[in-house]
Formats: C-alpha cells, structure tokens, sequence
C-alpha cells in the first residue's frame, strides 16, 4: 500500500514537473524573441530567416517558387506563410502574442492602424522610383512599399460579345448608360438571357462598387477625403447627390440584368468566375485580380462602369491604386531581419529575378517607374494600358475595416429588394456618422 | 491507514493531485479571463502597444450598441429553438436505438457522425446544400419555398442555422441519453410491467424521473454550446443576409477585431458570459433540485 502511494505520488510530481519545464521552455523562446537584436535567429547554414505574411490567395504558388529560387541566390531563408483572414485581424492576433511576421502584405488601412510597428521605409532607394507616388507616407515617412497595383471596374468578355453581336468590341463606344443599356439588350435578343454577374460579397458591393463614390470626387486624394468628412460631419445629403444618383443608377441597370437576378443574395464568387470565363455573362464587376478567367479567350479587359454623371472622366478613366502593400515590422523583428527584409524589397525592384517573379511570374502591374518589363495576362494589359495614358482614377482606400460589413449589409439589403434608395442613403449616412 | 493525516500531508497530497489540474486551468482560463475583464476598462483598438483606462465607459457604451442587443435577443431565440429541439429529437433517436430494433449499433454509430465534423466544414456543406442543391430541387420539382436560396433570406436563414445545428449535436446528446436509459434498473421496469403498466406509462412513471441527471447535462451542454456559436454562424451564413442572423459570439468578434473597438467588444464579451453562465447555474440548480438519488 505505501509502495503504492509512493509511486502514485512520484508520478504526479514528475507530470507537474514536465509541465513546469514545458511552459519554462515556452516563455524562454517568447523571451528570446522580445529580445530584439540582442540574439538573431539562425538557420543551420548561418544565414538570417524571415517570415514573409502573403494574402492573396491567387499568389501562393508564386511566392512559395519565389522563396525557394531567393535562397538559391542570396542564402537567405523567407518562409512564407500565407492566410485568406481578414488581414487587419490576423495580425492584430499575431501582434497581440508578439509573434508577429518580418514582412506583411497588408492592405492600405492597415498601414495606418499598425503604424506604431512599423519600419520607417523613406531612405530607401526604391521610394525615388515610385514608392513615394504609391506607398503610405505618414507624417513625412514611408511606411509602405507599393506591391500591386490594382484597378477597380467592369470586366468584359470580349469574345462572348463579339460571337454575337459580330463586329469588334471596343469599350469605349458603350461608354454611357445609354449606348451600354442598347449593347445589353442586343446581348439579350441575341440569346444571352442574363449577360451580367454582380457578386453579392460585401467587399464587392460595398467597398469595390459603392466605393466609387467616394472614388470619384475630384480624382484627388484631398478630394475623396474631404468627401468623407462630410459625411462623417454629417453634411451630406446622399439621396440629393448626383454622384450616388448617377452610381445607383448604374447599379439599378446591372442588377436588372444580373444571372443571379430572382435571387441575387446567393450569387457565388466561384460561380461568377465561371459563368464569365465560360462566355455566359460578358460583364462581370470586379476587379483586375481576377485571373482566373482565360478559359476560353483572353478576350477580356476591363473599363470604367458607365454613368450618368461624368464629372470627373468617371466613364473614361479607370480606378487604379496600390491595394497591397508590404510592410516591415521593426518591433518583434532582429536588426539583421529588418537588414534583410530590406534588401528583399530591393531585389524585387531592381533586381532582374525580382522584377521577372513580380511582373512575369505574378502579373503585377508594378508601381515602380524603373520597371520595364510589361505585363502579359489580358486584364492587367489592359489595367496597365490606363495607367500608363494616365487615364486613372483615384482609389480612395482609407475606409474603415467595418465599412464591408456594415455598409455591405445594407447595399445586401437593397440588392434583395428589402429597402430602397432612401433608405439605403439614410443607413449610409448613419454608418458615416458613428465612425466620429 | 487509518492514522490521522496532518495538514501538510494533505496539502501535499492535494498539489500532487490537483496542482497540474489546477495550474492548467489557472494558466489558460481564469488568467486570461481576469485579463480580459481588466481589458473592458480599457480603450484598447486591439493593435497598439498602449491600453488606456476609461473606467466603466465600455459598460456604458454597450447599452447604446442596438446592434449587440438585437444580436443577443436573436441569439436567445436561436439557443430556445435549438435545445428543444435538439433534446427531444436526441430522446427519440436514443429511444430508438436501445428499444432493441434491428441493426442499432450502426445507426448510433450513424446519428452520432455528424458530431466528428467541425462546425466550420458542416457549415460549408450545408451552405452548398442550401443555396445550390435544394434550389435546383425546388426549381426542378416546382417547390415554391425550395425554389430560392434560403440563406438569402433573414427568417429561412435562422431556420437553417437551427437545422444545422439540431443535425449535429442531437448525436452527442443521444449518447449521453442512450447511457441515462441502459442505467435505468430492470427490475424497476419489470416490476413495472407486473403492475400493469403499458410502454407509455413505463417511459413516463418509471424511466423518465430516473434520467433527471442526463437531461440535465444535455440541457446544460446544448445551452452553453449553443449561446456560444461561432463557427457554424461563420460558415454558413456569415451573419447574413445583409447582417440579420449575426448572433452574440460574431458580433463580439466583429467588434473587437472588424471594427477595431476591442474594448467595447471585450465588455460585451462579458456580458455574453454572465448571462451564459446565470442561465446555465439557474437551469442546473433546477434540475438537480428534484433529482431522484438512484
């Protein structure tokens, strides 16, 4: 019996102990990495490793490939991770354990929100060749290295066009409601019953589409924001603004037409794609990053959305902007990782593998003006097109991470035919006004 | 043995026993709780280094989020609805499968399936199901209420939500249940039966007063589980249509992380968690109340 007691109570001792030594050894690695430049992680051949955060889900192949042919050439090791989260929230995880990445593809809000984490960027030599046009520049300093720029607008299949009306597409002869509506019905006569698709996701309607509201006010990033103050002064009245009038109308027209139409709330993103890949739909309102549409044709670019008002070239230039961007953490990350993740972003603007794995591999439109090479995937052709008439529109991406959910339930609201303009404008309006 | 053991044995005795227990518990559950209540008197976004105090600001800020409330009366139908739901078709099945029908074994193996799958991947079938596979039923067979999806519309999408939910946890309870009905005593059934009582009477008089202590554990698990949905709410139907079948938990996470008010969200939180758990004491102490000692 006592023998017994004892094993019993030797084991226990022993599981405790285990565990001791289990969160021991937990809260020295949490240790190692608060000590920021005192100790730098190795790998087994001495060279330094960082993590890079990816989230475009469209890259992960491309990135990985990128990382092993990185190590090839320079020995320094990028893990790259990647998460399809909503990015702000990921990394307020990842900062809240202090574990968070070397480099992080973030969106422009972000940059704002974490800036207190961030390495400053502005004595960097890509900043003169473009950085300082693209990135984020906070109280003098860039933050923000501009990855991709991407535009915003309406995606035509141009050989489904053309295989029935037979003659050439060329977007600019549709380029008002009027000539776009005419073009639509002849698309209907001809035997495409439904020929747009409208996703139903938030970020879609809300922050893409009704986006271009506060996009398309001046073409200036002064003009945008002083748009959005008055809305959250509360000044502004939706219902009597033309541009809401001229954008709603448009959306009126593509919902009319719209493949989910009887029941617009279940539209699929995947099923969008393919609807407009196969050549069932010639529209779809999206964005350049959609390259998963080459099935048949490539065919396909992309123009502004036709509107009634055509203040500031809204039916001429495209909505075009860095949408994501790379950062560099300096609070968690050693001296030798930020000396790296430094050198990283200026291999991808000037050196040779960089430029080819950015505009070749990922077809990025670059941000940087001593990039030459030209992209070769259809949609970023011709996004790359306007930007380089400089036929763009500025892109106002400063809106609040909640802007998705709350402004897209309501604009879900009004798709479904649950409330009408009024109404829409009034939820809008109040979303704006809490945001103080 | 039967010698007095002094205090410090029995302290001993105890740590050894119940310290890892306790320790784990302290280290993942009551620290990080007691720092989360510290976090609702703070103005904390989520992301900065610094946390600023406000006192009980947060508390104050919640009752003016309409949103939250709406989310919490939403929450508490939803639970309502389920847990009768899931209990009586729990019962049904657990009756079913030990009344002696042939080839019971495999389906308690089949009710209980649903139970292995996450949430999150059962909300991504189901989601599939209900937009897409009952839709081309309803159009194909001329079904007017199969004919659309039913996630895009707020009362049909709650009433999915508690299909789902009903679909995966009635297999876990009907164990529980299969377990209460194997341990009522024969001879109580058998001196039943010699009294003259018919299959309804021997369910009512005799095997249901002693399965108090399973209806209680089943109730409080469904209730807790079902006040806490998360992953079922996200995958199925992400709180829409247009944000009406956000429940309590999604609203909690939208506002700590979405909107960035983490404080605000933290309370909230709080909330969430004494009604929880003054709902589940309540239900418990009911129960246990009238339990008969077997």
């Amino acid at each position: 019996m006592k023998k017994k007691k004892v094993v019993g109570m030797g084991l226990a001792v022993v599981m405790s102990l285990m565990m001791l030594a289990g969160c021991g050894n937990s809260q020295n690695q949490n240790s190692d990495s608060e000590n920021s430049g005192a100790k730098s992680e190795k790998t087994e051949e001495g060279n330094v490793s960082i993590t890079l955060l990816n989230t475009k889900s469209e890259l992960v192949d491309q990135f990985e490939e990128m990382a092993e042919k990185y190590k090839e050439q320079t020995g320094v090791n990028v893990e790259v991770v990647f998460t399809s989260d909503v990015v702000s929230t990921h990394l307020a995880e990842k900062y809240a354990s202090g574990n968070p990445y070397t480099i992080m593809m973030v969106d422009r809000p972000d940059v704002y929100d974490f800036q207190e984490y961030l390495l400053d960027l502005s004595n960097e030599d890509w900043v003169k060749d473009g950085g300082a046009t693209y990135g984020v520049t906070i109280d003098d300093k860039v933050y923000s290295f501009p990855m991709l720029i991407e535009s915003v607008g309406l995606l035509y299949n141009a050989q489904a066009i053309e295989d029935i009306t037979g003659k050439e597409f060329v977007w600019s002869d549709y380029n008002t409601p009027e000539k776009f509506q005419a073009l639509l019905e002849e698309l209907v006569a001809g035997g495409m019953e439904k020929p747009v698709a409208l996703n139903k996701d938030d970020w879609s309607l809300a922050n893409h589409f009704f986006g271009q509201l506060y996009n398309q006010q001046g073409n200036s990033e002064e003009g945008s924001q002083a748009f959005v103050d008055s809305l959250k002064a509360g000044e502004m009245s939706l219902s009597e603004n033309e541009r809401f009038n001229s954008l709603m109308d448009s959306f009126d027209m593509l919902a009319k037409y719209n493949i989910n139409g009887d029941d617009p709330l279940s539209a699929d993103y995947d099923m969008n794609n393919t609807y407009f890949a196969e050549g069932e739909v010639a529209f779809w309102f999206n964005g350049s990053w959609a390259t998963e549409v080459y099935d048949n044709t490539d065919k396909i670019g992309m123009m502004p959305l036709p509107q009634s008002d055509t203040a500031d070239g809204a039916n001429d230039n495209l909505i075009s902007g860095a949408s994501k961007s790379l950062v560099i953490d300096q609070k968690y990350s050693t001296e030798e990782q930020q000396k790296a993740a430094k050198d990283f972003l200026n291999w991808l603007v000037y050196d040779e593998a960089g430029q080819s794995f950015m505009v070749d591999d990922c077809n990025i439109i670059p941000a940087f003006t001593n990039i030459e090479k030209q992209v070769s995937a259809p949609l970023s052709v011709s996004a790359q097109k306007f930007i380089q008439n400089d036929a763009t529109e500025y892109w106002y991406q400063t809106i609040p991470g909640d802007h998705g959910t709350e402004v897209g339930a309501s604009l879900q609201k009004y798709l479904g035919g649950n409330i009408d303009r009024e109404e829409l404008a009034e939820e809008v309006e109040n979303y704006w006004k809490k945001q103080n | 043995m039967k010698k007095k053991e002094s205090f410090l044995q029995k302290t001993l005795i105890f740590i050894g026993f119940a310290g890892p227990a306790v320790l784990c518990f302290v280290l993942v559950m009551a620290i990080p709780f007691l720092y989360g209540i510290y976090l609702t008197l703070t103005s904390w976004n989520g992301i900065s280094a610094d946390k600023i105090f406000v006192g009980l600001e947060n508390y104050k800020a919640i009752f003016q989020d309409i949103q939250f409330w709406h989310s919490l009366l939403l929450t508490i139908l939803y639970s309502a609805l389920s847990v009768i739901f899931i209990n009586l078709l729990a019962f049904a099945l657990a009756y079913l499968v030990t009344s002696g029908i042939h080839g019971q074994n495999f389906f308690r193996a089949g009710f209980f399936t649903p139970n292995l799958i996450g949430g999150l991947v059962l909300g991504y079938i189901w989601q599939f199901v209900f937009s897409r596979a009952m839709v081309s039923l309803g159009k194909g067979l001329d079904i007017g209420f199969l004919s659309s999806s039913w996630l895009s519309d707020p009362t049909k999408a709650l009433v999915a939500l508690i299909i789902v939910s009903v679909w995966q946890y009635s297999g876990f309870m009907m164990l529980i249940y299969i377990a209460g009905l194997m341990s009522v005593p024969k001879e109580l059934v058998e001196a039943g039966a010699i009294d003259g009582c018919g299959k309804g009477q021997t369910l009512r008089y005799v095997i249901l007063p002693q399965m108090r202590s399973s209806f209680v554990i089943c109730f409080f698990l469904s209730i807790t589980r079902c006040f806490m949905a998360y992953d079922l709410n996200l995958s199925l139907t992400d709180g829409g249509p247009f944000g009406s079948t956000e429940m309590a938990a999604m609203h909690v996470y939208q506002k700590a992380f979405v909107s960035k008010d983490y404080g605000v969200g933290q309370t909230e939180a709080v909330v969430l968690f004494l009604i929880c758990a003054a709902v589940s004491l309540i239900q418990a102490y009911i129960g246990k109340r009238n339990e008969v000692d077997a």
